[in-house]
C-alpha cells in the first residue's frame, strides 16, 4: 500500500468509515501481531494489547501525522509502549524450564528443536525490555534504524548501543547452544 | 568505512546486509569483501542470527482477531450513538393539566439553581396578599349596623318571654 492510499485511509477513518479501518486493519495487524508476540512471549494478555492498539487506531487516528511518521512506525510506538506498561504492571511469569521438556513419544531431533527453540525464547524474553524491541523491530520486523529509533524515542546511537548490549547479552546466554 | 565501524555495525544490525543502515550499506558491503578482518568477525553474528531465525513464536489467527477487533468497534460506535441520542435533553413540556401547571408554579417559586430569594418570599406573602385582595373586593355598605343592633335586641326579647313561658306550662 502506498504512502498516498494509506494517507486517504487515514483520512477516510477520521470519518468514521469502518470499511478504511478494515482495510488498513489488514494491512497493519499481522506485523503488529508479530512484534507483540515476540514481546511478550506467551503471555496471556498479548492479544488484549493487539486489540488496544487497533482501538487506539479507531479513536485516536486524529492524532496521527501522515507528514511526521509512517502508520506503521505510530502502531509500532502504540504497541511497544503497552507492552512496556504491561512490564511495569505485572511481574514475569515463570517461564518453563527447557530442561524439563520430556520426549514421550517425540523423537529426540524435534525435541531438541523444541529445546533450542525454548532457550532463545527465555534469552529473548530475558533481555531488558528496551533491548528486547529493538532487536525484535530490527530483526523481525524488519524495521530501519530511523523508524525503530523513532518507535523507541531514541537516537540512532542510542539504538544502536541498545542492539549491541542485547546481541551481546544473546551471545552469552546462548554460548552452549551455539557450540 | 574502517573495521571499527564495521563492527559496529555488524554487533548492532547483525550479519544481514538488508538490516544495515541504507546510508552505509553499500560501503560495509564492499569493505566486507576486502577484509579479512571483517570476514572472521561476521561469522559469529551470522551465527547469532541463524538461531534468532530459527524461534518463531506460536501463530496468533490474524482473520478471527480481525473480526473480533471489527466487531467490538462495531457494537461500541452502535452503543455511543444511542447513549448520544439518549443523552440529548428532551424539549420542555407546557403545563396541560392542573397538576402540570401548579408543578410549574412551584418550580417557578422555589427554583432549584440559581437560587433567587425573592421568589420565596414572594410566595410566603400570596396568603396575606390574596387575603387583602379579598377583604378589598367585599362591599359592606349593603350592611346597616342600626338595623343589625335592633334585630339582636328583638330576638333578645323574644327569647326572653319564651323562656318565662316555660317556667309555668301549665297558666
Amino acid at each position: 500500500m502506498s504512502k498516498d492510499d494509506e494517507t486517504r485511509l487515514v483520512v477516510q477513518l477520521n470519518n468514521g468509515d469502518t470499511e478504511a479501518y478494515r482495510q488498513l486493519l489488514d494491512n497493519h495487524l499481522p506485523a503488529v501481531s508479530r512484534y507483540v508476540t515476540r514481546m511478550m512471549g506467551n503471555a496471556n494478555e498479548t492479544e488484549d494489547i493487539i486489540q488496544e492498539v487497533f482501538f487506539r487506531l479507531w479513536h485516536k487516528s486524529g492524532n496521527f501525522n501522515p507528514a511526521k511518521a509512517r502508520l506503521s512506525t505510530w502502531l509500532h510506538q502504540i504497541a511497544h509502549n503497552l507492552c512496556i506498561d504491561h512490564f511495569r504492571k505485572h511481574q514475569p511469569d515463570d517461564m518453563l524450564d527447557p530442561d524439563e521438556l520430556t520426549g514421550g513419544t517425540e523423537p529426540a531431533g524435534e525435541l531438541s528443536q523444541r529445546r533450542s527453540a525454548l532457550n532463545i525464547e527465555q534469552a529473548i524474553q530475558s533481555l531488558p525490555e528496551r533491548q528486547r524491541s529493538a532487536i525484535v523491530m530490527c530483526h523481525y520486523q524488519g524495521q530501519s534504524n530511523k523508524e525503530a529509533a523513532a518507535i523507541l524515542q531514541v537516537s540512532v546511537d542510542a539504538l544502536e548501543s541498545l542492539l549491541s548490549r542485547g546481541r551481546k547479552r544473546l551471545r552469552g546466554l546462548l554460548e552452549g547452544e551455539m557450540s | 568505512m574502517n573495521l571499527q565501524r564495521f563492527s559496529q555495525i555488524i554487533n548492532a544490525y547483525g550479519a544481514k546486509i538488508e538490516s544495515w543502515p541504507i546510508e552505509e550499506r553499500h560501503e560495509a558491503a564492499e569493505f566486507l569483501q576486502r577484509d579479512r578482518e571483517a570476514q572472521k568477525l561476521i561469522k559469529a553474528e551470522m551465527l547469532l542470527d541463524q538461531q534468532l531465525d530459527d524461534y518463531s513464536p506460536g501463530d496468533i489467527d490474524v482473520s478471527r482477531l480481525t473480526n473480533s477487533i471489527v466487531t467490538a468497534i462495531v457494537e461500541h460506535t452502535q452503543s455511543g450513538l444511542l447513549s448520544e441520542l439518549q443523552s440529548e435533553p428532551q424539549p420542555k413540556n407546557e403545563p396541560t393539566t392542573l397538576s402540570g401547571f401548579l408543578d410549574h408554579l412551584l418550580d417557578w417559586l422555589l427554583p432549584v439553581e440559581p437560587i433567587q430569594f425573592w421568589r420565596p418570599a414572594l410566595a410566603a406573602s400570596l396568603p396575606l396578599i390574596v387575603g387583602g385582595l379579598l377583604g378589598m373586593s367585599i362591599d359592606t355598605s349593603q350592611f346597616d349596623s342600626s338595623d343589625y343592633w335592633e334585630d339582636e335586641l328583638e330576638i333578645m326579647a323574644i327569647a326572653s318571654s319564651t323562656s318565662l313561658n316555660e317556667e309555668y306550662p301549665y297558666e
